[in-house]
């Protein structure tokens, strides 16, 4: 933020020094030049800024829209739909079914994220340390970043698998089961085991950004603490914790929403079953809107997904201001 | 007393193997993956499991991956995709992030609120107008759709990574430009861009990367075989009910392959883009 806001003032007093000189030569061709200089800066936002307004500004617009008419298959495209006022809410909210895959989101997206993070925090702490091979083991969890979710969620798939997935023969091995137990097909285990996968696929995003938190402590206040004797647990307690905070907050809410919104690897895993055991809103929408074209009520169910998403971003966009103002 | 230099080597000598072990343990599935498309149909059912393939077996490569002619239409697709939408998010990204940072115009708030803001939006929730938009427009089952839908993952992370890296270049660069006779635009593709090669490299990758994995795009946009990208490509062929593991791990490590490639090959980048609050 500072650097920026000086720039700006720089460049204020270098108008301000020229401005006479420019009044004392009033030429139309210097004034048309002026002009486009002053325009040319908006040139270069133009096609960003269309593209946002048409493809992401509009269609949240339409979807606002949409979720206050009856909008079916028939009248879609030609958008001619009755206004109902909030029935698409009374409707939507009121069924079990979206009470059900509002829970499951919840639970989903808070577990996943609170083990994620506690994985991630403890491999950030391992990796941080200077031991041969630290970057070039630590850069290889991306990988699971890298792919697409519809792969590893097909591997998860296979892994989970009740006849002959990998998790069961560990599990009876380790004496923890033993009937087989098709993880993703049973009603119980259906949504921790889509945890369990979420856990996967978020440990490198939460354990890459507090790695990078853990690298912006300075190395000198841990050694000062060590020469004053104090051990590593308070160590970690009195300089690590409260420096990290801010990352640590940041990483959580990123993650959140991310989780939160995740379509991909429910869709793959389980498409909510069996019988909505693992639905989530982001399915429920998907199948309200595609599958039974009830358009109106599926769009209200994403402006709810929408309303819990922007409180979170605007509690991520609080969070970086903290620690914008903690730098300065 | 500080610890003598040999227990701190032979520490860290530990460090070394558990800090392997533990991304051994992480990256198994994927192991199990690849070499579970490799094996033999009873290897793949066998219990206890073989860890390490005994037999070698490509059939599950030659007849279920290759034996196909869609599965390379689908790759052909994917790379057309995710090569687009790299594209059209660094043409649409870099000036608009150069001018934020460093040009005077009036409503920088407002594009930057709105680049944070749809951070967040779900693809989910973009699908349903967007089916309708493109419907009317004739965009459905066309690489332009897709490739327009999936920017829309990238641009607003684009454009809030590309910001600082325009603004930590001294602007000396671009007026010593203008001063030679360029225009402000003739000095910001050929003083400023290759100035800024490492931000936009990041961009780039992570752009390809969204567009290849996309699969909500893919499922609502391209319902015609003919256009499916891997993603809606393996779940079509591999879907809930299948049994083929052997099919659905040779499919699953091909979709796989290009971004484990570009990912190795750019992992500094990737590790970059990550930490400036890059996710999917």
């Amino acid at each position: 933020m500072k650097p920026e806001t000086t720039f700006v003032k720089h460049d204020a007093s270098f108008e301000k020094g020229t401005a006479p000189t420019r009044a004392a030569v009033p030429s139309p061709k210097r004034r048309g030049a002026a002009a486009r200089r002053a325009l040319t800066p908006y040139l270069f936002v133009l096609p960003a800024l269309v593209y946002m307004a048409g493809l992401l500004a509009y269609p949240m617009v339409l979807n606002v829209l949409t979720s206050f008419k009856d909008v079916t298959a028939v009248n879609l495209l030609s958008g001619d739909g009755q206004w109902v006022g909030l029935e698409n809410y009374r409707q939507a909210l009121g069924d079990s079914q979206f009470v059900d895959a509002a829970v499951h989101s919840v639970v989903y997206a808070l577990a996943a994220v609170a083990l994620q993070l506690l994985i991630g925090l403890a491999l950030a702490l391992f990796y941080v340390r200077s031991f041969p091979g630290a970057t070039a083991t630590r850069s290889l969890y991306l990988i699971g970043y890298a792919i697409p979710i519809v792969v590893s969620a097909e591997v998860f798939r296979w892994l989970l698998d009740g006849r002959t997935g990998f998790v069961n023969w560990v599990f009876s091995l380790l004496g923890l089961q033993h009937e087989p137990v098709y993880w993703l097909a049973d009603r119980t285990w259906a949504l921790p085991a889509i945890i369990g996968i979420q856990v996967w696929l978020g440990i490198p995003f939460a354990m890459v950004t507090l790695l990078a938190g853990l690298t912006a402590i300075p190395h000198s206040l841990h050694e000062a603490a060590q020469i004053d004797g104090a051990t590593g647990w308070r160590r970690f307690r009195h300089i690590t914790v409260p420096l990290l905070r801010p990352t640590f907050l940041a990483a959580a809410i990123l993650s959140l929403i991310f989780t939160f919104k995740n379509f991909d690897l429910i869709w793959i895993a389980t498409q909510g079953g069996p019988a909505n055991a693992s639905e989530v809103l982001p399915t429920l929408a998907y199948k309200l809107v595609f599958l039974q074209f009830l358009f109106g009520k599926g769009a209200a169910v994403l402006n709810v997904i929408f309303l819990v998403l922007l409180v979170l971003s605007l509690l991520y966009l609080a969070a970086l201001r903290r620690e914008e103002d903690h730098a300065a | 007393m500080p610890p003598s230099s040999r227990t701190v080597r032979r520490s860290a000598r530990w460090s070394t193997v558990v800090g392997i072990g533990l991304v051994a343990v992480y990256l198994f599935p994927i192991y199990w993956m690849v070499t579970a498309s490799v094996k033999t149909q009873p290897a793949i059912r066998a219990v206890p499991p073989q860890i390490v393939p005994i037999d070698i077996d490509l059939s599950s490569w030659v007849d279920r991956v290759f034996g196909d002619p869609r599965v390379l239409r689908y790759i052909f697709n994917s790379f057309v995709v995710a090569t687009g939408t790299m594209l059209l998010t660094l043409a649409l990204a870099a000036p608009a992030a150069y001018a934020l940072a460093k040009l005077r115009l009036r409503g920088k708030s407002l594009l930057m609120t709105l680049s944070l803001s749809s951070l967040m939006f779900p693809a989910i929730m973009l699908a349903t107008p967007l089916f309708v938009i493109f419907g009317r427009l004739g965009l459905t089952d066309s690489y332009i759709g897709l490739i327009l839908a999936d920017t829309t993952l990238a641009l607003p992370y684009a454009i809030v990574l590309l910001r600082p890296t325009f603004a930590r270049i001294p602007k000396e660069f671009s007026e010593a430009a203008r001063i030679d006779g360029c225009s402000e635009f003739g000095a910001f593709l050929r003083v400023i861009v290759p100035l800024a090669r490492p931000g936009l490299a990041t961009v780039a990758v992570l752009a390809f990367l969204w567009g290849w994995g996309d699969l909500v795009f893919a499922l609502t946009l391209a319902t015609e075989d003919s256009m499916r990208p891997v993603t809606t490509g393996l779940w079509g062929f591999f879907g809930a009910n299948t049994s083929d593991w052997g099919g659905a791990m040779a499919f699953s490590t091909l979709a796989m392959l290009p971004p484990l490639i570009v990912f190795l090959w750019s992992q500094r980048l990737v590790v970059a883009g990550v930490t400036a609050g890059g996710i999917k």
